[in-house]
């Protein structure tokens, strides 16, 4: 028979036993499931294990104050996160036992190393779901606006981040109106990513009305500790699925969220995003200064280039009109020259021929031939041609060039000839 | 400017970059080069002021008054 035995006896044996067993610090994995910090400074979390959304192990766990110093801020400085319900962590634990209290573990130390990982996969998984879906790029394939016109901003209205951006804007010193709309949303916590997708809907209905180009999401100031949401899938699907650009500014030192790897403009803070407005609508006013100016430039050349193409084809002009004058002036001396020419010669043909004529008429002229020392001989008043007209003892006259002779013939001969 | 339905930005450079190619490797005449350097200066203007809105605004005040 079994010796009856005090509960607290009891117990008290328990837990040397447990004790016993497990003495040391062990490491275990973990989700908080509840996480309260009383007034002392202690912190009481419940530890859980799901499978699913359904709870297979639970078990309640403390960290001292002295330790909560410690132990908190070194794990947020090293993961960029505050220790928060829904949160797997790897605790070093000592298992303690009270016979009043119960089961319960002493959280000597969490590992941050296996938060950064635990985070580190869990975007791995995001990603690699977004990217299945193909959908990853599809709000960076999205042509941007050359002038965004209209911004839906979302945003917590007092988060100064906004207002920076607001007032970076209205009062750019280039006189630029730039006109945004908030869409309210709360931008941290457990249900920042519910809210803002709520706000990326209000928008959507929105954009046939208000014709919004861009959605920004902006973030500034805030406990840099509280960007899960960010990382969300359901979030980040949205953004990616968003039918405009979505620019984000969500203002963190740490690593890319998930939302800004799918955003089509990723920018560190609010008021870097109003800087790379105001540089779109600069870049813009340039470009169209510097094509007209060029525009102008280009007519100014092709009108010179035009007037110096007259001028040359003037002085062509002349220049060929002066030849041609002066071609036909030479023409016309050269004619002139050549009729003369012809003329004279022709001339001197006649005059040789005149002149041959009035030799030939004066050599016929019987004075001439007296002249020179002929004499005519006629008989009876008639030239003396044929000898056989006259004989011996008739009487003939001879004419000379001033005398006259009568003869009475003695002997006639024939001359041989 | 009366431009219905109003020239987007997108719309304005387009436009004036067709103007530069055309006188660039096209052949304007004299009277065109004249437009076109027209054109594009209103093109530059009508752009800064719906930069600055404010052609919204002359239109707000106009409507304000009747």
């Amino acid at each position: 028979m079994q010796e009856k035995i005090k509960l607290s006896t009891f117990l008290a044996q328990l837990r040397e036993a447990l004790l016993n067993k497990f003495p040391g610090i062990y490491y275990v994995i973990g989700e908080i499931g509840d996480l309260k910090i009383n007034q002392n400074g202690h912190c009481y979390i419940e530890l859980v294990e799901k499978d699913d959304s359904r709870i297979i192990a639970r078990c309640r766990a403390n960290v001292w104050a002295s330790s909560v110093n410690t132990i908190f801020p070194e794990f947020e400085k090293n993961t960029g996160e505050e220790l928060k319900e829904g949160m797997k962590i790897l605790c070093h634990v000592q298992v303690q036992f009270h016979e009043v209290y119960g089961l319960s573990l002493n959280i000597v130390q969490i590992d941050p190393g296996f938060t950064l990982g635990e985070r580190a996969r869990k975007k791995k998984e995001v990603l690699e779901k977004l990217k299945q879906e193909r959908i990853l790029e599809m709000n960076k394939s999205l042509p941007f606006p050359l002038v965004p016109t209209k911004i839906a901003v979302i945003s917590s209205e007092k988060a100064a981040g906004y207002q920076d951006f607001k007032v970076q804007l209205d009062s750019n010193s280039y006189g630029y109106k730039i006109e945004t709309e908030l869409f309210k949303a709360v931008l941290q916590g457990n249900n920042a990513s519910h809210s803002i997708i709520e706000a990326l809907k209000e928008i959507f209905y929105a954009l046939d009305e208000k014709q919004f180009d861009v959605v920004a999401i902006l973030r500034g100031g805030g406990s840099q500790l509280d960007l899960d949401c960010f990382d969300s899938y359901e979030l980040s699907r949205a953004v990616a699925r968003f039918p405009r650009p979505v620019i984000t500014g969500i203002g963190h030192d740490r690593d890319q969220t998930i939302t800004d790897i799918v955003a089509h403009t990723e920018l560190k803070t609010p008021t870097a995003v109003a800087d790379h407005i105001l540089q779109l609508y600069m870049g813009f006013e340039e470009e169209m200064y510097r094509l007209t100016s060029r525009t102008g430039k280009v007519i100014s050349r092709l009108l010179s280039v035009r007037e110096m193409e007259l001028n040359n084809s003037v002085l062509k002009f002349k220049h060929l009109s002066e030849r041609v004058a002066q071609s036909n002036y030479n023409g016309l001396e050269h004619f002139k020259s050549k009729l003369q020419g012809l003329l004279s010669k022709h001339l001197a043909k006649s005059q040789s021929q005149l002149d041959l004529l009035s030799e030939r008429i004066k050599s016929a002229d019987p004075a001439y031939i007296l002249n020179r020392g002929y004499t005519l001989t006629s008989y009876n008043g008639i030239l003396l041609r044929n000898v056989a007209d006259v004989s011996k003892g008739e009487e003939i006259v001879s004419t000379g060039k001033d005398f006259v002779i009568n003869s009475t013939i003695t002997s006639i001969k024939n001359r041989k000839k | 400017m009366n431009k219905s339905p109003k020239l987007t930005y997108e719309e304005a450079m387009e436009e004036l970059n067709t103007i530069l190619k055309e006188l660039e490797t096209g052949e304007p005449k004299v009277e065109e080069m004249g437009n076109m350097a027209k054109r594009a200066s209103e093109l530059l203007k009508y752009c800064r002021e719906k930069l600055r809105g404010i052609e919204e605004e002359v239109e707000n005040n106009l409507s304000e008054n009747e």
